[in-house]
């Protein structure tokens, strides 16, 4: 049922209601939440509370890292001055919560929570633009930032002091326009989504090497910046753009076709999974599903337990899914501009975001709607990415 | 139904409309400003005054091809033709009519839509004219059995308004337009009778049902579409304003995109006839017809948005002038316009949230 809900801040919650809806400590937890939290989640005393976090707002003056309890619910946001995009966790201090500004951003915030405060602003180096993602090293020492050389269009990876987010160098992505990152199961490889586009300066958005667009998938050594592996696609107008890595090691990988670039309108796949050591494998679907996405995927997770990769194209109205091992499409979900999507952190549901400020909860094994589930912010306006961060809660706090 | 967010300068009458209304107050003759309630009204009569007759229009017109066709095949002769091909361009008129308005029954499954069995051009813009032409030749020559589960199992490139042009327009063998040339191979092919025949029942079948949904049963609920969509049930949970509104944008979008104007309607000439009823309905749409008491115009109007009424009045103007000259640059131009429109100035002057719909990828 749908519902208004109006922010309040944390303090005014009611401490019974909120000690009722803490959520029950799972023994699967997200990849990259690191050991220390999962020996702080062992304590009888603690448990973990989700909240889901998202870039959102669809004006300057309102854009900002907006954030949400949905067993509560109350939202709340941090207003940043610039339209965010991707967020991250830090895999050991569960608190801090970063967000990049969408490409070609200058700035990056880190978010204390639950408390909202801002606790860093960092900003590019000269001559770099942030290409809307970042993701923390194994260790949690480092953040590493897509990023792109203004002065001859290179793609960039930013090295910073996670503590500090001084600028400690910086390393090739092998490609133009590095846009998604993450790091691999083994904690030292970066996978890497190279868009491929340049893009005008002067308005930030138009496209202006569709002839030459060169998008690739790679993956580097983060610690010492060495190519591992690169791989393209067959369609070379098809962007890779978003991405997310399963405990195994696959990749789930996601496209935008810059169809003006093509002299047809057959149905392209926006979709895959990689292994590294293999070729990219194309997700299939019938031609008219494909067609209904317009060309573009937004956002892209995957569950681990239930080896589906998930996917949503706000223009279609749409979120997909496909299993991971046998490549077969499962189902999709019907929402309106539908693009936010994660795991929820006790892995029964994806969660679906939409830029009205509307949450649904789609059941991870049937891949049903629970309907009853079903939550709208009006002050919200979710972005493309959303994240379900698990926070360890005293009982007795 | 979420309440849109209210703006400053219609905030004060707004509230003080509210008011009244929860005071028992309202009078008929109060200036209608964007309330929930007076949203709700546009939207009931928009539904009742310009959808619902699109869809029960084109529902009619097919049923009467279909009877117009079973005329002609069983005593073929020119006039019947001509009343048949006539036929096929009230059905062709009354599409682009609901063409706009593409959302619930039409479009409810998203690997096999409704709408692509009518209007095969409208997926991708994709002229399946030699597709169709090849589909008539083998159903004609070969001897396979040409019932109605013959024809239900067709792809959507094969069937719908296109394939029944081709037949009724043309003939197989050397693709003449003579009237004279078209009735004698009916005759002289009975096949080719079956043909029109199944294709036509198939379009009236598909009519029908979206007809059947929008007015009494909709996905086995026992509810009509028009009681789900004005109660704001939809089940992706779309606002039903916005649906409504971002339909009309994406069709404006395709015509202008696919150059619909250059490749629809090709053999029955009537081109220009079917974009000017698409762009009349959308006008209708906007402006209410007689009977409507509040439009979606009326809502725009009152709020103070008078520069963005007129530039809704001069991109339809221009859509118009466009048409009479038969200028596919110019209704191109215009029909973008009026997609600025539907993204812009009208979601803004009925203070309506699309999202940000994430236009330019990322």
């Amino acid at each position: 049922m749908k519902q208004n809900f109006t922010t309040l801040p944390l303090n005014k919650i009611n401490r019974r209601h909120f000690l009722r809806t803490l959520g029950a400590v799972t023994a699967s937890l997200p990849l990259g939440l690191s050991t220390e939290v999962l020996a702080k989640t062992s304590n009888s005393n603690i448990r973990n509370h989700e909240f889901l976090i998202s870039a959102q707002g669809n004006d300057n003056e309102h854009c900002g890292l907006g954030w949400i309890d949905p067993s509560i619910p109350f939202s709340r946001n941090l207003t940043s001055g610039f339209r965010g995009h991707g967020v991250a966790q830090h895999p050991h201090q569960p608190e801090r919560i970063i967000m990049m500004a969408r490409r070609p951003g200058q700035c990056g915030i880190e978010m204390n929570l639950p408390n909202g405060h801002l606790r860093e602003r960092f900003s590019t180096q000269e001559y770099r633009e942030f290409q809307g993602h970042a993701c923390f090293s194994g260790d949690g020492k480092f953040l590493f930032t897509s990023e792109m050389d203004t002065t001859n269009g290179e793609g960039k990876i930013g090295r910073r002091d996670a503590e500090t987010f001084a600028w400690l160098g910086e390393f090739d992505s092998y490609g133009i326009e590095p846009h998604e990152l993450k790091l691999m199961p083994d904690g030292i490889t970066l996978v890497i989504a190279n868009g491929g586009l340049l893009i005008d300066t002067t308005d930030g958005r138009t496209t202006t090497n569709l002839e030459s667009m060169d998008s690739s998938l790679v993956y580097i050594n983060s610690f010492t910046g060495e190519l591992i592996e690169r791989h393209k696609l067959a369609e070379s107008k098809a962007s890779i753009r978003h991405l997310d890595v399963a405990t195994d090691g696959s990749v789930a990988i996601s496209m935008q076709v810059q169809r003006q670039a093509l002299p047809h309108q057959e149905p392209i796949a926006l979709t895959a999974i990689h292994r590294q050591g293999q070729e990219i494998a194309l997700l299939d679907a019938p031609e008219t599903l494909l067609l209904n996405l317009q060309d573009y995927i937004g956002s892209v997770v995957v569950h681990n337990k239930e080896r589906i990769a998930a996917f949503t194209s706000p223009r279609g109205n749409l979120a997909l899914f496909w299993h991971c091992d046998t490549y077969q499409l499962l189902g999709y979900h019907a929402f309106h501009d539908v693009c936010g999507i994660t795991v929820s952190h006790d892995q029964r549901s994806f969660i679906l975001s939409n830029s009205n400020g509307e949450l649904r909860y789609i059941d991870a094994l049937t891949l049903q709607e629970q309907k009853r589930r079903r939550l709208e912010f009006n002050a919200m306006h979710w972005d493309n990415h959303l994240l379900s961060v698990a926070l360890p809660t005293e009982k007795n706090s | 139904m979420k309440i849109p967010v209210l703006i400053t300068r219609t905030a004060i009458a707004s509230a003080a409309t509210l008011l009244l209304a929860s005071c028992g107050g309202e009078r008929i003759n109060d200036p209608v400003t964007v309330t929930e309630g007076s949203l709700t009204t546009a939207i009931v009569q928009a539904l009742d005054y310009s959808v619902i007759p699109a869809v029960n229009s084109f529902s009619n017109a097919s049923i009467n091809l279909l009877s117009a066709s079973e005329a002609f095949c069983s005593a073929p002769s020119a006039i019947l033709l001509s009343n048949a091909q006539a036929q096929w361009k009230t059905t062709a008129t009354a599409w682009f009519r609901l063409a706009p308005y593409r959302f619930g029954p039409l479009n409810d499954d998203p690997v096999l839509p409704e709408y692509i069995y009518i209007d095969s051009l409208r997926l991708r813009g994709t002229d399946y004219t030699a597709t169709v032409r090849t589909d008539i030749e083998t159903a004609i020559s070969d001897s396979s059995t040409l019932d109605d589960a013959y024809f239900a199992a067709k792809n959507f490139q094969k069937v719908g308004i296109l394939a029944l042009e081709i037949t009724l327009f043309e003939t197989v063998d050397t693709r003449s337009t003579t009237t004279g040339d078209i009735v004698t191979e009916f005759t002289n092919t009975p096949r080719k009778c079956q043909v029109l025949t199944g294709l036509a029942t198939q379009l009236s079948n598909r009519a029908t049902t979206v007809s059947e949904q929008w007015n009494n049963d909709y996905d086995e609920t026992g509810k009509s579409y028009r009681t789900t969509f004005i109660a704001g049930e939809l089940s992706d949970g779309t606002e039903p304003l916005t649906l409504l509104i971002t339909s009309v944008q994406e069709y404006l979008d395709y015509l202008q995109q696919r150059d619909v104007v250059n490749l629809t309607a090709q053999k029955a000439g009537i081109a220009w006839t079917l974009a000017k009823a698409s762009i009349s309905e959308i006008e209708q749409l906007f402006s209410g017809t007689d009977a409507t008491t509040v439009s979606f115009r009326s809502l725009i109007q009152t709020s103070g948005y008078q520069s963005e009424i007129a530039a809704v009045d001069d991109n339809i103007q221009a859509a118009y002038d466009a048409i009479t000259a038969k200028d596919s640059v110019l209704f191109s131009v215009a029909a973008a316009a009026l997609d600025g429109n539907f993204k812009r100035e009208i979601p803004d002057g009925l203070e309506v949230e699309l999202g940000i719909n994430f236009t330019d990828g990322d």
